[in-house]
C-alpha cells in the first residue's frame, strides 16, 4: 500500500512539476478557471459557466500551439561560489549567450535541479520530523512526509528569472538568488530558457544541459569567546605527525638506539650504514589539542536534533581558534573518522565540507565512537561532545573520559520539553548544556 | 492594486448586471476602485486577515443556511454562486486598503494556520484581485442570463485582465489576432458544447429507456395523452418478421397486437376482466393452438427477444396457432393478450392466422362504455359527422374520413387542455395528436355510436430490410389502434393518418445501429436455436483453450531453464594472418633438436638465446633475415608482397634442407 502511495506521489509530482513549469501565473489562473467553470457549467442549461470554459480553453489551446514554435539557441555558463550555507540566501551569476541570429528579449530562465523525488526506500525509512503527531491517516498515506522530503531534497524554490534582452551573438548576465534549505550538495543539471507566448499564459522551452554542484554548508551559530578546558599536551612528532600520517619536518637529529625506543623511529638506512641501530629524534612539542565529538547515532535517517547537532559542531569548528591549537573532529559513519584541523594542517572550510555531508549512523553502536575518542585521550587537552541523547552509554563515555583526566564540555541537543537530567556530571554543571531545537542560538550564547 | 484601472469595477458591475444585484455591485465597485485614490492604508497583521477570512467564511456559510431554509434545494447552489462575490468582498477590501496589498496564504486556510502553529512552514502572500475577478465571472454565469452579452462580457474582462501580462516580445497585432481567434473559437465551442449536451441527454434517455423497456402491461396502459412536449422514439430493432405465405405483399403492412384494453379513465387504459387463463400445448410442447383452424390462413415467423424468457407475444388478429415456441407456460386473456413464461432468451416462432377466427372474447357492456367526462365532446363529433343510427360500416367509414380529413398527426403537444379533458381538447381544439389520441378518440366515438370497441397496442410491420431479407420492427413502429366488433367479429381499425410512419423516421445513424442489431440478432439466433442456451451449454468447451493458455503461462513462468555449460568448441579457429608461415617449420625443427622455445619467449629472444648454443653449421644467424620477413608476414597489416612470400618459403626450405642432417649442437 505504501508503495502504491509512493508511486502515486511520484506520478503526480511530475504532473504538478510540468504544469507549474509550463504555465505562467496567468496560465495557472486560467487553468483554475477552466476547471471550476467545467464543474459549475457541467449542465449547460443551468449556468453559463460553460461559455467561460470554452473561451479560456481556446485561449490556452492557442497558447499551447504557439509554444511549439520556439527555436532559440543559447549557451549558458553558471558562476557559482565555493559554498553556500543552509537557510541563507546565496547570489550567483548566470551568463546566457544568444547563439541565434535574432535579438532575444522577454525571456525567462529556470534552474533545472536534480530530480528531488526520493527513492521508495528513502520514502519508507525517513519519517518527517514530528510525524507521530500527525493523525493516523496522514501517517499511513505519507503525503506530508513526501512533501517534506521533496522540499528538503529540492534545495531551493523553482522560480522563473527574467533574462535581459540579449543582442545577436552576445551574452547577458542574470543574477540569481537562491536560499538552500538544507546542507549537502545542491546539484544543478541544466538551464531551461523559457519564452512566454504572446498571451502570457504558457512558456515554450529550450533546455541546455549545465551540470554543476554547490556544496551547502550547515547552518552555523555565533559563539561567544570560548575558553575550552584543558592544558597543553606533549605531542610526539610535532604538528606534522599529529595527523598520524606523513613525514616529519621537525626532524632534529639521529641518536643511538636505546631499549624501549619505538621501532617506527629506527632509521634503517643509518643502521645499514653504521652497523648499529640508530633512531630519529624529533623536536618535542607541547600544544593544545581539542576533540569535537559529534554523535551521529540515531535510527531515523533525518531528525531536526541531528541537523542542529551538525550546526552546533560547525559553529564550534568555525569559532575555535585553531592558529595555536588543533581541533579533531571525530564522528562515526561506516567507521570512526577523525579529521584534524589547525596550525596549518587542515583548514576550517574542509571541516565544514565534511560536516555538510555527514550522515547519521544507524548500524553501529555508540561504542565505535567512544573507543576512537578514548584511544586518543592522552593527547587531548579537552573534549567537546555534542550528543543527540543522554543515555547510559554516553554517560559512561563521559565518565571514562573524565577519569582519564580529559576535561569535557557536553552539549546535548534535545527536542523542546525533553526531560534530561545531568546527574552524572553534577560536579561540573557549567560544562553540561542542554540545547533545545529551535533555541540553539540562545543556548550556545550562554556558553 | 495590480489590476488595470477600473477592471475590478467593471467586473463587479458585470456581475451586478447579470445577477441583478446592481446596488451591491455599484457600492462595491466604488469601494474597490476608491483604493486607488484614497491614500490611507492600514497595517493588518496575519491574525487580522485570519479573522476577516473567518468572517467571510461565516457570511458564506450563513448565506447557504439562509438559502437552504428559504429556497428550493435544487436552486441553492446557483444562488450561492451568485452571491459569492458579496461573501468574499470583505477580504478583498481589507487587502486593498492594507499596506501589504496581499494576503498571506495562511490566513485563508485553517489547516495551514494549524500547521503554522506546529512548526514553521513556508508561506507566501497572494494577491486576491485576479482570483476575485474569476469569482465575479463565474458568479455572473450562475445567473444564467442567456444572452450573447455574457460571453462578450467574459471576453472583454479577460482581455482587459490579460493585457498587462502579454509578452512584449511580440507585436500587439499578434496578441490581438490570438485574442480574436480564441474569442471566435470559444464562441463556436460553447455553442457546440450546448448542442453536445442536448445530444448526449437525448441519447442517454433513449439508451436508458431502451435498457429498461419492458413489454406492454396487459392490465394497464399509461398513455401519453395530455402530456406536453415531444414524444421520442428510438430506432432500435425489436423483432423481425418473415412471411411464410405465397404472397407476402398482400399481408403487409400488418398490425401485431401486444395487448388490448377495454376501459378508459384519465388518459389510462385498463383491461377489465382481463384475467389470464393457461393454454395447453400439443404433445411436442412447442405448438400452441389458440382457436380452431379456419379454411384460409396465412403464416409468419416472428423472431423476438424474451426478457428472461418471459414476455408478451406480438400476434396478428385472427391468430389460431403458434408453432416452434418452446416455452413452459402460455396464457391468454379475453382481450387478446398472450403471455409466455420460462422460455428462451430469444424465440423464433411461427404464427398462423386467418379471418373469422374467434380469438378475443365477445363484446360486453364495458366495450360500449364512454366515460362521463368525455361524453359531451364525443357526442359533439357524432352530431357533427352525423353517424347516429347508421350501419356499422358507414359509421366506420365516416369516422375514418373524419379523422383523415380534419386531423393531423403530430408528436408534439405545445399546449395543455384547460378545463376540458385531453381527448376533448384533441377533438375540439388541437385537432392534432399522436396515435394514442386517434385510437382513444375513435374507440370512444364508436362506442358512443353503438359499436363495441377496444383499444389495442402493438406494432405495425411495414419496413422490409433488403439486407436481412425480412421485415424489421423498430421501437418507433409502436402503435395504438382500435379493435371494433363489426359483423360478428373483431376488426382492426386504424384512424391515425398514415403520415405517422414518415414522421417518426428521424434516425441519425440507422445503418450502424442496424448492423449492430443484426450482429446481436444473429448471435442470439444461434445461441437460442431449438430453445436452449448454446452459450451456457458449450461454455465448458470455451474453458479448454483458457485452460491451455493458463497451463502454458504457468508452465513458462515457472520453468527453470537449464543452462548447460557448453564446452568451448575445439574446432573453432580464428583466422590468424601469417599462421601458415613457413618459419614455424624452422621452429619445429629446432624444437625437435632440443632448442624448444619457451611459451613466454618471442621468436627473436628465442633465436638470440639458442644462437650461442647451436653449432655454427646451422647458420642460425641467417634466421634473423627470415624472422624479419616472417614478422612482416605475420604482423604487418599490409602483409608482404607475393614474391616476398615465395622468397620466405624458398629460404625456409633451403635452411631446412641444409640443416636436415646437421646435428643441433
Amino acid at each position: 500500500m505504501k508503495r502504491l502511495f509512493y508511486l502515486n506521489f511520484r506520478f503526480f509530482y511530475v504532473i504538478q512539476h510540468r504544469i507549474t513549469r509550463r504555465l505562467t501565473k496567468s496560465g495557472l489562473l486560467a487553468v483554475s478557471l477552466i476547471i471550476v467553470s467545467a464543474v459549475i457549467g457541467l449542465d449547460t442549461n443551468q449556468t453559463l459557466a460553460y461559455q467561460s470554459f470554452s473561451f479560456f480553453s481556446c485561449l490556452l489551446l492557442i497558447s499551447g500551439i504557439w509554444t511549439c514554435f520556439f527555436r532559440g539557441r543559447f549557451a549558458v555558463s553558471r558562476i557559482l561560489p565555493r559554498f553556500g550555507t543552509a537557510g541563507e540566501s546565496l547570489v550567483y551569476r548566470l551568463v546566457v549567450e544568444n547563439l541565434s541570429l535574432k535579438i532575444q528579449k522577454g525571456l525567462y530562465l529556470f534552474e533545472d535541479m536534480e530530480d528531488p523525488r526520493p527513492s521508495f526506500e528513502e520514502f519508507a525509512d525517513t519519517p518527517e520530523p514530528d510525524e507521530d503527531r500527525r493523525n493516523l491517516f496522514d501517517q499511513a498515506v505519507g503525503f506530508y512526509r513526501w512533501q517534506w522530503l521533496i522540499c528538503r531534497k529540492q534545495g531551493q524554490e523553482a522560480k522563473a528569472w527574467a533574462i535581459p534582452a540579449i543582442p545577436v551573438m552576445a551574452s547577458s548576465q542574470v543574477n540569481i538568488e537562491i536560499k538552500p534549505s538544507a546542507r549537502g550538495y545542491l546539484r544543478f543539471t541544466g538551464i531551461t530558457v523559457a519564452r512566454p507566448d504572446p498571451l502570457g499564459l504558457m512558456y515554450a522551452f529550450v533546455r541546455i544541459p549545465a551540470p554543476q554542484s554547490l556544496l551547502v554548508l550547515p547552518k552555523r551559530y555565533d559563539l561567544p569567546q570560548i575558553h575550552l578546558p584543558g592544558t597543553r599536551r606533549y605531542h610526539s612528532g610535532g604538528v606534522s605527525l599529529t595527523s598520524s600520517v606523513g613525514d616529519s619536518e621537525e626532524f632534529v637529529s639521529l641518536r643511538d638506539y636505546r631499549p624501549g625506543d619505538s621501532l617506527r623511529k629506527i632509521h634503517w638506512k643509518s643502521w645499514a650504514k653504521t652497523g648499529k641501530p640508530a633512531v630519529k629524534e624529533y623536536q618535542d612539542e607541547f600544544f593544545v589539542r581539542h576533540a569535537l565529538v559529534l554523535d551521529t547515532f540515531q535510527q531515523a535517517a533525518y531528525s531536526e536534533v541531528f541537523e542542529e547537532a551538525v550546526s552546533a559542531a560547525a559553529s564550534f569548528a568555525c569559532s575555535v581558534r585553531t592558529q595555536d591549537s588543533l581541533l579533531d573532529l571525530i564522528f562515526a559513519g561506516p567507521e570512526a573518522y577523525c579529521f584534524t584541523s589547525g596550525r596549518g594542517l587542515f583548514h576550517t572550510d574542509k571541516i565544514l565540507e565534511i560536516l555538510a555531508s555527514v550522515r547519521v549512523c544507524k548500524d553501529r553502536p555508540f561504542g565505535a565512537l567512544s573507543q576512537a575518542v578514548i584511544g586518543r585521550a592522552e593527547v587531548l587537552s579537552g573534549c567537546i561532545c555534542i550528543f543527540l541523547s543522554w543515555d547510559e552509554t554516553r554517560k559512561a563515555f563521559i565518565r571514562e573520559l573524565r577519569s582519564l583526566g580529559v576535561p569535557v564540555l557536553v552539549l546535548v541537543i534535545t527536542e523542546p520539553q525533553t526531560d534530561v537530567s545531568p546527574e552524572t556530571i553534577s560536579d561540573i554543571p557549567e560544562n553540561f548544556r542542554l540545547l533545545e531545537t529551535g533555541r540553539i542560538r540562545e543556548g550556545l550564547a550562554l556558553l | 492594486m495590480k489590476t488595470p484601472l477600473f477592471l475590478m469595477a467593471a467586473s463587479l458591475l458585470f456581475w451586478g448586471w447579470q445577477t441583478g444585484l446592481w446596488m451591491f455591485a455599484v457600492i462595491m465597485a466604488f469601494m474597490l476602485e476608491g483604493a486607488r485614490f484614497v491614500r490611507v492604508r492600514w497595517e493588518f497583521s496575519l491574525s487580522d486577515f485570519s479573522r476577516i477570512a473567518d468572517v467571510c467564511t461565516l457570511i458564506f456559510v450563513g448565506t447557504v443556511i439562509y438559502l437552504f431554509a428559504s429556497e428550493k434545494p435544487a436552486r441553492i447552489i446557483f444562488i450561492v454562486l451568485q452571491w459569492m462575490p458579496l461573501s468574499f468582498f470583505p477580504l478583498l477590501i481589507f487587502q486593498e486598503y492594507s499596506t501589504v496589498g496581499k494576503v498571506d496564504i495562511r490566513a485563508l486556510s485553517l489547516i495551514l494556520r494549524k500547521q503554522d502553529k506546529d512548526r514553521n512552514h513556508h508561506s507566501f502572500a497572494l494577491d486576491l484581485t485576479y482570483p476575485y475577478l474569476g469569482v465575479c465571472m463565474l458568479s455572473a454565469s450562475a445567473a444564467n442570463m442567456r444572452t450573447p452579452w455574457f460571453y462578450a462580457g467574459v471576453v472583454i474582462l479577460s482581455v482587459w485582465g490579460l493585457a498587462p501580462v502579454r509578452s512584449r516580445r511580440f507585436m500587439p497585432a499578434i496578441w490581438i489576432t490570438m485574442i480574436i481567434l480564441a474569442a471566435v473559437a470559444g464562441y463556436i465551442g460553447h455553442i457546440g458544447l450546448n448542442r453536445l449536451q442536448s445530444i448526449i441527454e437525448q441519447k442517454g434517455i433513449e439508451w436508458l429507456a431502451d435498457s429498461v423497456r419492458d413489454d406492454a402491461d396487459p392490465y394497464h396502459n399509461v398513455t401519453a395523452i395530455g402530456d406536453i412536449g415531444t414524444l421520442k422514439f428510438s430506432d432500435r430493432i425489436l423483432f423481425r418478421v418473415i412471411s411464410l405465405s405465397s404472397f407476402p405483399g398482400s399481408l403487409f403492412p400488418l398490425l401485431l397486437r401486444e395487448a388490448g384494453y377495454n376501459m378508459y379513465q384519465y388518459a389510462r387504459w385498463f383491461a377489465m376482466g382481463g384475467k389470464f387463463s393457461e393454454i395447453q400445448p400439443d404433445d411436442d410442447k412447442t405448438t400452441w393452438k389458440l382457436s380452431p383452424e379456419p379454411e384460409t390462413f396465412a403464416a409468419i415467423r416472428i423472431s423476438a427477444y424474451l426478457r428472461e424468457g418471459t414476455g408478451m407475444l406480438k400476434l396478428p388478429a385472427g391468430t389460431f396457432e403458434i408453432e416452434d415456441l418452446p416455452v413452459s407456460k402460455m396464457e391468454r386473456n379475453p382481450l387478446g393478450a398472450v403471455r409466455v413464461e420460462e422460455g428462451p432468451g430469444m424465440a423464433a416462432y411461427t404464427v398462423r392466422f386467418g379471418s373469422h377466427v374467434a380469438f378475443d372474447s365477445p363484446p360486453n357492456n364495458s366495450d360500449l362504455s364512454v366515460p362521463q367526462r368525455e361524453i359531451s365532446a364525443v357526442n359533439e363529433v357524432i352530431r357533427k359527422i352525423d353517424i347516429a343510427s347508421k350501419p356499422p360500416d358507414e359509421i366506420l367509414n365516416s369516422v375514418t374520413a373524419f379523422f383523415r380529413n380534419n386531423f393531423t398527426y403530430s408528436l408534439t403537444q405545445s399546449s395543455q387542455a384547460q378545463g376540458i379533458t385531453p381527448v376533448a381538447f384533441f377533438l375540439r381544439r388541437s385537432l392534432s395528436g399522436h396515435c394514442e389520441y386517434f385510437a382513444t378518440a375513435t374507440v370512444l366515438i364508436l362506442r358512443a355510436a353503438g359499436i363495441p370497441a377496444r383499444y389495442a397496442t402493438g406494432y405495425l410491420v411495414h419496413e422490409f430490410s433488403p439486407f436481412e431479407k425480412c421485415f424489421i420492427v423498430r421501437e418507433r413502429d409502436a402503435h395504438a389502434w382500435v379493435s371494433a366488433y363489426i359483423r360478428g367479429e373483431w376488426q382492426a381499425v386504424d384512424t391515425t393518418p398514415p403520415a405517422w410512419i414518415e414522421m417518426r423516421n428521424d434516425s441519425v445513424f440507422p445503418y450502424l445501429s442496424d448492423l449492430w442489431s443484426w450482429f446481436v440478432f444473429t448471435f442470439s439466433d444461434w445461441r437460442w436455436r431449438n430453445g436452449e442456451d448454446r452459450v451456457t451449454k458449450h461454455s465448458v468447451w470455451l474453458l479448454i483453450p483458457l485452460f491451455i493458455i493458463l497451463v502454458r503461462r504457468l508452465y513458462f513462468s515457472k520453468q527453470v531453464k537449464r543452462i548447460k555449460a557448453e564446452k568451448p568448441s575445439e574446432s573453432i579457429s580464428h583466422p590468424v594472418p601469417g599462421a601458415d608461415s613457413d618459419f614455424y617449420q624452422i621452429e619445429k625443427k629446432l624444437g625437435e633438436s632440443g632448442f624448444a622455445r619457451y611459451p613466454w619467449e618471442t621468436l627473436s629472444v628465442w633465436i638470440k638465446r639458442i644462437e650461442s648454443h647451436c653449432s655454427p653449421d646451422m647458420s642460425v644467424g641467417q634466421l634473423y633475415v627470415l624472422l624479419r620477413l616472417h614478422y612482416r608476414y605475420r604482423f604487418d597489416p599490409e602483409g608482404i608482397f607475393p614474391d616476398e612470400r615465395i622468397l620466405l618459403k624458398t629460404k625456409v626450405q633451403e635452411w631446412l634442407s641444409k640443416n636436415e642432417s646437421t646435428p643441433a649442437a
